[in-house]
């Protein structure tokens, strides 16, 4: 049964979301052109780059997605972000960004055709999109679920009221996506996490979270088995494999990485600000969720493990806080619009510039770019009946993840490291995990034959475990096909895959022109620098 | 796809009384913090852009591309390179201390 607002939840909502607005406001008096903003965004110091990045990172749906695994499997739900996106972090860091950076590339699918081919950067791209429009649907999902336990609307017209708001927010884009301001954001949405989880330990009794949750509150030693019969560290390891692609493919963190004023601030970046922030925001979600399964056990309701957060905010939070914790939503959903503009970018840049209409001026791009943004926000409500049935709400984006897209990180692991692996080795690596298992273990079979699914043992056929068979088809596939290509064709000039393979990536040699202007710029404080 | 083999004993959740006038307390706060954390930004990045309009066009032009490079005489604590080191250690530390 819902709560409703209450005059005081009112006025947080409006002073926070107001707050919000007159700050954009303040702010956007310093742009004057969209030249302006994208310089200014990219002679941010490292800490700025940093925060927006956790803050794109985490949306809305990043915020009950945790305590919905957490339900499910112990604290091993935290393990989507730690270590797992964290683990995509350190490999973009350490040498992904800067073969990424040194391409000057815009969207991480172009880079795949400078490294391998045609085919795999469309590959790429699509696959990115339907994932994207995924995590959408989580997030939609997220806010609707709040209104609905909270506020007092049907599920779909919370569905409705969602979509309806993050178009707005993302129309008022200049008003709000001050990457500065992303900063408040982010340090509003740990506290509430933290003032969300002591108050409901405070509820349940301190005695009894320590005597009954507590152990509860771990990766792999908990009370019972994340997959039957098998090995919980074994399940962990999968979940590691399922979620590691999350950072790397995730064009919106990469393209934050990548407007950075340099490849030390992005690496910087990425490492000190962004990996214990996600850690700090997103812990006690995770825990939230342990304690959800005490307070509101399997069986007490129907539907995904993630409204439990919203039970809480619901049954817990006092007047204001409430207000608070769906203005905190209502902010965080500008991410939804910005996740839209990323599969837009994807289209725009990667398929529509690429094929349907080649040397256009770039305002017609921005025009095309901004149609796309408006009908991929439309596309994710079309996932959330299939993602309703799942247990969880990240369980789609695991299923799709495992079966189809998560073996594309293959590639852009492998691709900088060696000029090895040959042109037409991804792509054909990548159909060969995703043809030969992913899709017919996950997809097909059990729609064609449950049988035969059934019969097959737990390791070969759950969620979890898929991971490690398409991975490391993929990877075959990419070794043999590569073998025979050299063989043929002879390994690619290391000439053409300069800056692309980074056998060095703390040995950072700017080109000529590069080092006067870094150095220059050094000089005037401009960018790079310690002052910023 | 997911099969509970524990059915936990519910807990009852007893919320913390309400502190009378809570909210107008939280909204002060809110405002008091939110106005700090707007004007320290606000005056950060008011220095910044007389900075960024003083540019010049080669200068524009170098971080439109994306200049790269590792800048020179920097503490060893800013090279990333240690940050990654330092934060493999705080997740692996994680991992361990709740396993």
């Amino acid at each position: 049964m819902a709560r409703g607002l209450l005059l005081g939840d009112w006025v947080v909502l409006a002073a926070y979301l107001g707050g919000l607005a007159v700050y954009g406001y303040f702010f956007k008096r310093f742009i004057k052109s969209t030249e302006d903003y994208f310089i200014a965004g990219r002679v941010m110091p490292w800490w700025i780059v940093g925060f927006s990045l956790a803050a794109i990172a985490l949306d809305a749906g990043d915020q009950q997605v945790p305590a919905g695994l957490s339900y499910n499997f112990g604290l091993a739900g935290l393990f989507l972000f730690v270590p797992s996106c964290v683990a995509g972090s350190f490999l973009l860091s350490m040498y992904i960004i800067p073969s990424l950076w040194r391409q000057g590339v815009i969207t991480n699918a172009s880079w795949l055709e400078r490294r391998y081919n045609l085919a795999m950067r469309q590959w790429g791209a699509w696959l990115q999109m339907l994932q994207r429009t995924v995590v959408m649907s989580s997030a939609i999902t997220g806010m609707a679920f709040l209104f609905q336990h909270v506020v007092g609307t049907e599920f779909w017209e919370g569905v409705l009221l969602a979509v309806a708001i993050s178009g707005f927010m993302t129309i008022m884009g200049g008003m709000f996506a001050v990457s500065a301001s992303e900063i408040y954001t982010m340090i509003l949405g740990i506290f509430f996490g933290w003032t969300t989880l002591s108050l409901v330990i405070s509820s349940i009794g301190w005695d009894a979270f320590w005597a009954k949750v507590w152990p509860e509150v771990r990766f792999v030693t908990f009370g019972r088995d994340i997959v039957a019969g098998l090995p919980n560290w074994l399940s962990l390891l999968g979940f590691f494999l399922i979620c590691l692609p999350y950072g790397i493919i995730n064009q919106e963190y990469v393209s934050k990485s990548l407007s950075a004023s340099s490849e030390w601030q992005s690496r910087l970046g990425l490492m000190i600000p962004n990996v214990p922030l996600w850690i700090a925001w997103v812990m006690p979600f995770s825990i939230i969720g342990v304690i959800g399964r005490y307070v509101y056990p399997p069986g007490s309701f129907t539907g995904p493990a993630d409204q439990v957060l919203f039970f809480f905010i619901r049954d817990v939070l006092p007047v204001g806080l409430i207000g608070f914790a769906v203005a905190a939503f209502v902010a965080a959903s500008a991410d939804i619009g910005g996740t839209a503009d990323t599969v837009s970018s994807l289209w725009t840049i990667d398929v529509y510039r690429r094929f349907i209409k080649k040397g256009a001026p770039e305002s017609h791009y921005v025009k095309v770019g901004r149609i796309t943004t408006g009908i991929v926000l439309i596309l994710p409500v079309l996932w959330i009946p299939l993602l309703r049935s799942f247990p969880f709400v990240a369980g789609l984006y695991i299923a799709l993840t495992g079966a189809l897209i998560g073996v594309i990180v293959i590639p852009y692991i492998v691709g900088p490291l060696t000029t090895f692996f040959s042109r037409n080795s991804a792509i054909i690596g990548c159909l060969a995990g995703a043809v030969i298992y992913g899709l017919p273990i996950s997809v097909i079979l059990p729609r064609v034959a449950p049988d035969v699914i059934k019969a097959l043992p737990a390791w070969m056929t759950h969620s979890w475990y898929i991971p490690f068979w398409t991975f490391s088809i993929t990877i075959v596939a990419m070794v043999i096909v590569s073998l025979v290509e050299n063989r043929i064709k002879g390994r690619i000039p290391a000439e053409e895959l300069k800056d692309v393979v980074i056998t060095k990536p703390t040995v950072i040699k700017a080109t000529a022109m590069n080092n006067i202007i870094a150095h220059r710029a050094m000089r005037a404080n401009l960018i790079g620098g310690v002052k910023l | 796809m997911i099969i509970f083999q524990a059915k936990p004993e519910p807990l009852p959740l007893k919320p913390p009384a309400p502190v009378p006038g809570f909210e107008w307390i939280f909204l002060v706060i809110l405002l008091v913090t939110m106005g700090l954390m707007y004007w320290w930004l606000y005056v950060y990045i008011k220095r910044l852009v007389p900075r960024v309009r003083s540019m010049t066009r080669e200068q524009r032009e170098g971080i439109m591309k994306g200049i790269y490079f590792l800048p020179e005489k920097l503490p060893k604590w800013m090279n990333p390179r240690v940050w990654e080191i330092a934060m493999l250690i705080l997740v692996i530390a994680l991992l361990v201390a709740f396993w």
